[in-house]
């Protein structure tokens, strides 16, 4: 987890290549339970930071998913349409939602605003 | 939000826990779906401490006529030792609650379990329609239902009571550890299985022994699930104040020309609506209140572990039959499902 960045709303954002890869972290995914369905944007469409892009939705609860950084959205992880338990699985690889292609115009104030893990860790021993 | 005899038992054992009725519960321990299918195949066991199990003590026959004007079924058929299925409903026909009633005659008392959410509503309406002597178990008992078809083999060597005799809607007294306690061939799954009632100072134990005989921990999710499979209401979704008792599955706890609460507001009323079941195909989980295109609108729903589609329970217009393709709108989608019969599952 060194590589990923953690907003308070449970997404992390890492780096991949030019890309950014975008999930929900293990202590979003364990307070939602098992992952019957995900809604995920198409591919060529604009995220906006803050802004919400699509939902996660448990037995217990729906949850919208806001995007830690502002882009456009490259590829989306089509194995989740029907298989959503990735999700509960490997949250931090292989189930992983999007991938982004930056707004270079944002992304280093964007990511600036983003925790570490450790700080992340201390965020969630608060909730 | 209260917690039950067992808080410690479930934060052992890493449950979810979740807010229910004013209380903390699990709402699961590992996997809610896993949790549903020991209970379809095995056996697993819920905290209901949550229930509301009050005794009503006092003269029984004196108690039998003044229960048979607020409730809707016949006291008289939870003669000798059985459990009763029945509403209580309000002066203009509304549900006040769905119950079950029992008599034990070795204390020649009734007893009712009451809805966590309306046990103080409930309480209140007993005391003003004359009932005495009300002992109320809600904080020194605790209720733990064993569900599923090994439940009464594998609760065996833990309750002691006469197994032989405990036959399905009847209750009737058990032991545990010299503890003397209170079990019923009853409960919200669709499965055999038992409700039991005893101390909270031997309840935990008690949890920890059916634990070890194999009987696996199961949360609200799984309760939820199993009770929506098995076409069973929930208060607040299938049944309220404002929902017509005659358009509930239930219609024969209301028995007719016998004068109870609500009858002649009942007799009023045009009987406009039926409670059914809708199965999808689409990945979906359908919620309260998502309308149908057609009419009426969801109860209930969710994944179903056994079939393995999103189900619901809806109400809808007399119009809307079995077998029809109807549209439902869920978070903005339009989704298919065809209407089914309930329950689900049938055991």
């Amino acid at each position: 987890m060194e590589n990923q960045q953690f907003t308070e709303d449970h997404e992390w954002v890492c780096a991949d290549g030019d890309c950014f890869v975008i999930g929900i972290s293990k202590y979003a995914v364990d307070e939602l339970g098992e992952i019957v369905y995900v809604e995920l944007p198409e591919i060529g469409s604009l995220v906006t930071k803050g802004d919400e892009f699509g939902s996660v939705e448990s037995v217990k609860t729906v949850s919208g998913i806001y995007s830690p950084i502002s882009g456009t959205v490259v590829s989306v992880n089509a194995d989740l349409i029907n298989a959503p338990e990735q999700i509960n699985q490997s949250p931090y690889e292989d189930g992983w939602l999007i991938k982004v292609s930056p707004d270079p115009h944002t992304v280093a104030d964007d990511m600036q605003s983003l925790m570490s893990y450790d700080d992340y860790k201390r965020f969630i021993d608060t909730l | 939000m209260k917690h039950t005899a067992l808080y410690e038992e479930h934060e052992a054992l890493g449950a979810r826990m979740i807010p229910f009725g004013g209380y903390t519960l699990p709402g699961w321990y590992s996997h809610a779906s896993a949790e549903h299918m020991a209970v379809r195949e095995s056996a697993g066991m819920f905290d209901i401490a949550h229930m509301g199990f009050v005794a009503i003590r006092g003269d029984a026959v004196h108690n039998a006529a003044l229960l048979q004007k607020i409730v809707t079924n016949d006291i008289a058929k939870t003669q000798p030792n059985s459990i009763m299925y029945t509403f209580l409903l309000n002066e203009s026909g509304g549900i006040l609650d769905d119950v079950m009633v029992g008599y034990n005659p070795l204390e020649s008392a009734y007893y009712m379990i009451i809805n966590a959410a309306n046990k103080s509503k409930i309480m209140a309406w007993l005391e003003a329609h004359g009932l005495t002597r009300l002992d109320p178990q809600f904080d020194s008992h605790s209720l733990i239902a064993i569900q599923g078809p090994q439940a009464i083999a594998a609760a065996t060597p833990v309750i002691h009571t006469d197994w032989s005799a405990l036959n399905r809607f009847t209750g009737q007294a058990c032991r545990y550890a010299n503890q003397e306690g209170f079990v019923m061939r009853s409960g919200y799954t669709g499965e055999d299985g038992i409700e039991v009632l005893f101390p909270n100072a031997v309840v935990p134990a008690l949890w920890r022994d059916l634990q070890a005989q194999g009987i696996r921990p199961c949360g609200l999710l799984a309760r939820d699930s199993l009770r929506i499979e098995a076409g069973l209401p929930l208060y607040g979704h299938e049944l309220s104040e404002t929902i017509n008792p005659r358009h509930t599955r239930y219609p024969w706890v209301l028995k007719w020309g016998t004068g109870f609460m609500g009858e002649s507001a009942l007799n009023n009323t045009p009987v406009t609506q039926h409670t059914v079941g809708l199965r999808f195909t689409d990945r979906c989980l359908p919620r309260q209140g998502d309308a149908i295109r057609e009419g009426g609108v969801i109860t209930s729903g969710t994944l179903s572990p056994v079939l393995q589609v999103p189900i619901a329970m809806a109400m809808v217009p007399l119009t809307i039959s079995i077998g029809q393709s109807v549209t439902v709108a869920i978070r903005g989608r339009h989704i298919p499902a065809t209407v089914v019969k309930l329950p689900f599952i049938l055991r």
